[in-house]
């Protein structure tokens, strides 16, 4: 169920009639837990087994771990939450990439197994749940919460259904404080034109983006240089778009429902260095990567080498994460790079002079800012293309500019180039006036009504008129 | 460069009344929209236009034709009908309504759209239109809509029994739905309006609304491009499903019934195909197809002009489409067979082949 489709606004209303009904805390939550499992189950019913599982298993290790004061038995649970998730996670996602990679390696030096690949239908949002209840585990065996002694409340921090599929991911100390509050029904303007903007960026800008991006890389050798530059940046605002457009209308419905969910990006394209970018990017997962993985293999507190082994660990990981296939471990493997790359250099300028700090004159940030968003750009074509072939003929192209600016050979006609162009300044545009004056649904939230119902008689029509005729799902869900 | 959010955040509850405004003025925006939709349509470039032109000549009492040119791209750029009319005895006014991409449901909507003063239909057939089995390109049927043409039950009930399948549904879409589906008007505008700004070695407006000789006379290509053209072409006809599909000859028969049924006289042109093409597409496929072709206008005893093999390569400007000088040597040979064969078919054009 997407959240804009009819049978999303359907659920909805049932769902705000039924919290109306009742008023008390615990039927609330009941509603909301039997509806979350509802929207969970859409897609396909029997998945609904495996949350119910990872909520079990994790409950009941979690309130365990509380009680318990042997440190080997809380180490021995905690591994217990741990593979039980990372076991589903394995074999749900990744058992057909390594099975199809033995068969391949298996066939290369002659022999012939007799098993087939692995058709195993990826549980969607699988990825972010088993993270989240992980988490859950991890920071009670840390001893930074304490476990819930909830059912209901437990089952719902890990189904709760805004954020369920495609995060963003969200922290038990962050969720069930919040549910102690009970659930309380509201919309401010701010959070009506914060879901707005959520189906914008999804519906007009990303759906419209993918009519330019899909026949590009799709068939990659037949475009110039200039194409393919734009198709990666289009990707880049398409991919941003997408993910970050869920949040919003993510967090919005969270916060109609009295839930505050993290903010899960922040400019990410006008990061200028590797760790900014991370630090912008996909915050919940980034920094789950930097609590729970890079900090647990040791984090920057051994040598320099531990330290780069850490962080490319992490990010071979948080690639991997994405999905099961070998783009998505180069993807991590790039971004790694970057990161140590990042660190070497800003440890021998710091070695030479101990006082050394990236310039903030528009020069150094403008240079930095470019660099930096060169290789991110670089980095989204292995994610976005899985074929070898393609993704190296797209990075070749990339890299070598061949300077083919012929307007007339390169089939204008079936890629909607100057309308992708116009979308692209137009989110360009947009991006700077929020970066330097604020989101845009802050500014919404103040009007009048009869201004707010003004922009939305407005954006009516630019949504008939720009809602692309076929519309894709969100790109996350697949992770 | 901090991030800079200088806006307070308002926590003012929307009462459910104001609630319910905000969402009634995002409908009654997409209500007026919808509303709109067929003007914008209208007002908006695409390539579509020619279209709406034709239809706008067809139905105006200004025009009176003596016969018509129905077919797709290689008809525009490949018949000339002054020059056509300048070799035919009587020199007959003859439009050519040929469009891009016009396959046989479209000729055939032109076809029921025509006046009364239009006594012969020459159609420009290409090969590669017997492999159809979908009836019409949905963005296309919705254009034709938007632009005024109406579909007689008797044409739907015709595309139904040969294409079968969901065509019913396509076809009897209310204006409603035909219109949300034309939403991507604007869209598509902003794309052809600067694309004719910056494509200045191609005749846009000549495209859309020329009558006689469409042919935006784009030079010849070469080297590389030209070989370009020619492989992205070719190897798209020469995929192994290359097929002749019941829909596609069933259809070309009924056409030709139609036209037939209307007193009208139909005449065949078979499209020249790029020798270069002979490298790609093995000739068997083609004289499958052309027999295919040669059969049904046989059996409905209509004039049929082979032009198939007419042009050598240098006459054509890219894989498909024939240079100005190509277009000259098709057009002169298709008056050369219609006089030849004027009176074996009993053809009203021309003073029926008298001098």
């Amino acid at each position: 169920m997407l959240f804009y489709t009819p049978e999303f606004l359907a659920f909805s209303i049932l769902l705000l009639g039924m919290l109306g009904i009742f008023h008390k805390s615990e039927p609330r939550k009941l509603i909301l837990l039997i509806t979350s499992y509802i929207f969970y189950m859409w897609w396909n019913p029997a998945f609904i087994l495996l949350i119910i599982f990872s909520t079990v298993v994790d409950f009941l290790i979690g309130g365990r771990m509380s009680d318990e004061t042997n440190k080997a038995k809380r180490r021995l649970l905690l591994i217990a939450s741990i593979s039980s998730n990372i076991g589903m996670l394995i074999f749900f996602k990744y058992a057909g990439l390594f099975g199809d990679s033995l068969l391949g390696i298996m066939r290369m030096m002659g022999y012939e197994p007799s098993w087939v690949s692995l058709n195993i239908i990826l549980p969607v949002g699988i990825s972010f749940y088993t993270f989240q209840t992980m988490s859950y585990t991890i920071d009670i065996y840390r001893k930074e919460i304490k476990a819930t002694r909830s059912r209901i409340d437990f089952a719902l921090f890990v189904a709760f259904f805004p954020q369920l599929v495609a995060g963003p991911i969200v922290r038990a100390a962050v969720f069930l404080p919040q549910l102690d509050r009970g659930i309380k029904i509201s919309c401010d303007q701010t959070t009506f034109f914060l879901i707005m903007r959520g189906l914008a960026k999804k519906v007009l800008i990303a759906d419209n983006l993918a009519i330019f991006i899909d026949p590009v890389f799709s068939s990659p050798g037949n475009w110039p240089s200039v194409i393919i530059w734009m198709a990666t940046i289009a990707f880049a605002i398409q991919i941003y778009c997408d993910f970050s457009g869920y949040s919003d209308i993510a967090i919005g419905i969270a916060r109609i429902l009295g839930f505050t969910l993290p903010r899960n990006f922040n400019h990410p394209y006008s990061a200028r260095n590797p760790s900014d970018f991370w630090q912008r990017w996909h915050i919940s997962l980034s920094s789950w990567l930097r609590d729970y993985l890079y900090i647990s293999l040791g984090g920057n507190r051994g040598s320099a080498f531990a330290t780069y082994r850490n962080l490319m660990l992490t990010m071979l990981i948080g690639g991997l994460w994405h999905g099961a296939s070998w783009n998505f471990v180069l993807w991590g493997l790039l971004h790694g790079s970057l990161l140590v790359i990042h660190r070497l250099y800003t440890r021998m300028r710091k070695k030479a002079n101990p006082e050394w700090r990236a310039g903030n004159d528009w020069g150094t940030y403008l240079i930095s800012l470019a660099l930096m968003q060169y290789f991110v750009l670089l980095t989204w074509i292995p994610f976005r293309l899985t074929g070898f072939d393609a993704m190296q003929v797209t990075m070749r192209k990339f890299v070598v500019f061949d300077f083919n600016f012929d307007l007339t050979s390169i089939g204008l006609g079936n890629i909607a180039f100057f309308s992708t162009l116009s979308l692209m300044l137009i989110f360009t545009v947009f991006t700077i006036i929020s970066r330097r004056t604020g989101h845009i649904e802050n500014y919404l939230g103040q009007l009048s009504t009869q201004s707010a119902a003004g922009v939305c008689f407005v954006s009516g029509i630019v949504f008939y008129y720009f809602w692309p005729l076929s519309q894709a799902p969100f790109i996350y869900f697949q992770f | 460069m901090p991030d800079n959010d200088k806006t307070k955040q308002v926590q003012a509850l929307l009462r459910p009344a104001q609630l319910l405004i905000l969402i009634a003025a995002i409908l009654a925006g997409i209500l007026v929209a919808q509303f709109l939709t067929p003007t914008v349509f209208r007002a908006s470039p695409s390539d579509l236009d020619r279209n709406g032109y034709l239809l706008d000549v067809l139905a105006s009492p200004n025009h009176h034709p003596e016969y018509v040119v129905l077919g797709n791209s290689i008809a525009m750029q490949g018949i000339d009908t002054r020059l056509l009319s300048k070799d035919i005895p009587g020199h007959p006014l003859g439009y050519n309504l040929s469009s891009t991409g016009q396959g046989l449901t479209e000729a055939n909507m032109f076809f029921t759209a025509l006046p009364d003063s239009v006594e012969t239909v020459i159609h420009l057939f290409y090969v590669n239109q017997l492999q159809g089995v979908l009836v019409i390109d949905e963005q296309k049927l919705n254009a034709m809509q938007m632009f005024g043409y109406r579909m007689d039950q008797d044409l739907k009930n015709e595309l139904i029994r040969i294409y079968g399948f969901n065509t019913d549904e396509l076809l009897n879409q209310s204006s409603a739905q035909k219109a949300f589906k034309s939403r991507w008007a604007l869209r598509q505008a902003s794309d052809t309006l600067i694309r004719d700004l910056v494509r200045t070695d191609r005749d846009f407006d000549s495209l859309r609304t020329e009558l006689y000789f469409p042919s935006p006379k784009s030079p010849r290509l070469s080297g590389k491009k030209l070989r370009k053209s020619y492989v992205d072409t070719f190897s798209k006809m020469n995929k192994p499903e290359f097929l002749i599909y019941y829909q596609g000859t069933e259809h070309l028969d009924s056409f030709i019934k139609q036209v037939k049924a209307s007193g009208r006289n139909y005449i065949m042109v078979v499209a020249p195909l790029n020798p270069a093409g002979n490298e790609f597409i093995p000739a068997d496929k083609l004289l499958k197809a052309t027999e295919a072709i040669t059969k049904i206008t046989q059996k409905n005893d209509v004039l049929l002009i082979n032009a198939i093999q007419l042009l050598d390569e240098k006459d054509f400007f890219d894989a498909l489409h024939p240079s100005v000088d190509g277009a000259g040597i098709l057009t002169r040979y298709i008056a050369e067979q219609i006089n030849a064969n004027a009176k074996r078919y009993d053809l009203k054009i021309g003073n029926g082949g008298e001098q």
